[in-house]
């Protein structure tokens, strides 16, 4: 698959400094644990192989397995969100930064980025699966990421 | 104010990043709508200082002004705090849902 040629985009500027900034997106962050009775091996095959990530994320997903590659979600309403693999780690770690597209040409929208990073943790019965998804305003855009 | 459609939260926890810009919106929650002078009346910083406050708190959607310039009052409008709370809420509900279907269908294909 082709690497996704994501449109360029303006980051929006926020009217106060970075620090405080940094310190507010920490509060938006969500973090989610479950463990699951299962090898860290499978439930990794599950994250990247995209038939099955598409069935446990309810969004229709094409992602390429490595490091840098390009991601693209269709949920059932119809929105559409493309990212990028930012981390992999295979299996422990897996890292994507996606961001909601709408439209197409001049009316084409694109939402705030937000970071979502998958962590498996072999414990004595499974593996321990945190996610955390966090707002990305700090870090680079994807468009300079896909481009290095 | 009309409700959006996609609010970004960014900007409202922005604004409740600032202690003074906290104890601003407490003071306006507490004592109703107020002037710049009754606003900031036995506050440790100045006047000016407030009144930037009072800008970024109103450009987040936490504060609404009315009046004229000699008498302008600020009233709290709590409208997007529900955005920035919605959006943890949403995000953090969408990955609980997710988690368990992934792990049904992990534990299922290697039972």
């Amino acid at each position: 698959m082709a690497t996704v040629r994501l449109p360029t985009i303006v980051g929006r500027l926020r009217p106060n400094g970075n620090q405080e900034v940094a310190s507010v997106e920490e509060h938006r962050r969500i973090a989610r644990r479950i463990e699951i009775k299962a090898p860290a091996s499978e439930v990794w095959e599950a994250l990247v192989d995209a038939p099955t990530l598409s069935e446990w994320l309810g969004a229709e997903a094409e992602l390429e397995p490595r490091d840098g590659g390009a991601a693209r979600f269709t949920f059932p309403d119809g929105t559409r969100r493309l990212g990028i693999v930012e981390s992999f780690e295979p299996p422990r770690r897996l890292g994507i930064r996606w961001r909601e597209v709408s439209g197409a040409g001049p009316s084409l929208r694109i939402g705030e980025p937000s970071t979502v990073v998958f962590e498996l943790v072999p414990t004595t019965t499974g593996t321990a699966v945190t996610v955390t998804e966090s707002p990305g305003v700090l870090a680079p855009d994807p468009e300079a990421l896909a481009h290095r | 104010m009309t409700p959006r459609k996609d609010p970004d939260p960014g900007p409202v926890f922005s604004a409740l990043a600032d202690p003074t810009r906290r104890e601003v919106l407490r003071r306006l929650s507490e004592d109703g709508p107020s002037t710049l002078s009754e606003i900031s009346a036995g506050m440790d910083v100045t006047r000016q200082a407030v009144s930037k406050h009072l800008v970024l708190l109103e450009e987040a959607g936490l504060v609404a002004s009315a009046g004229d310039t000699r008498r302008r009052t600020y009233h709290v409008t709590p409208g997007p705090l529900g955005d920035a709370v919605g959006w943890i809420a949403d995000v953090g509900a969408e990955w609980d849902e997710r988690l368990l279907r992934l792990r049904r269908l992990v534990e299922r294909r290697t039972r």
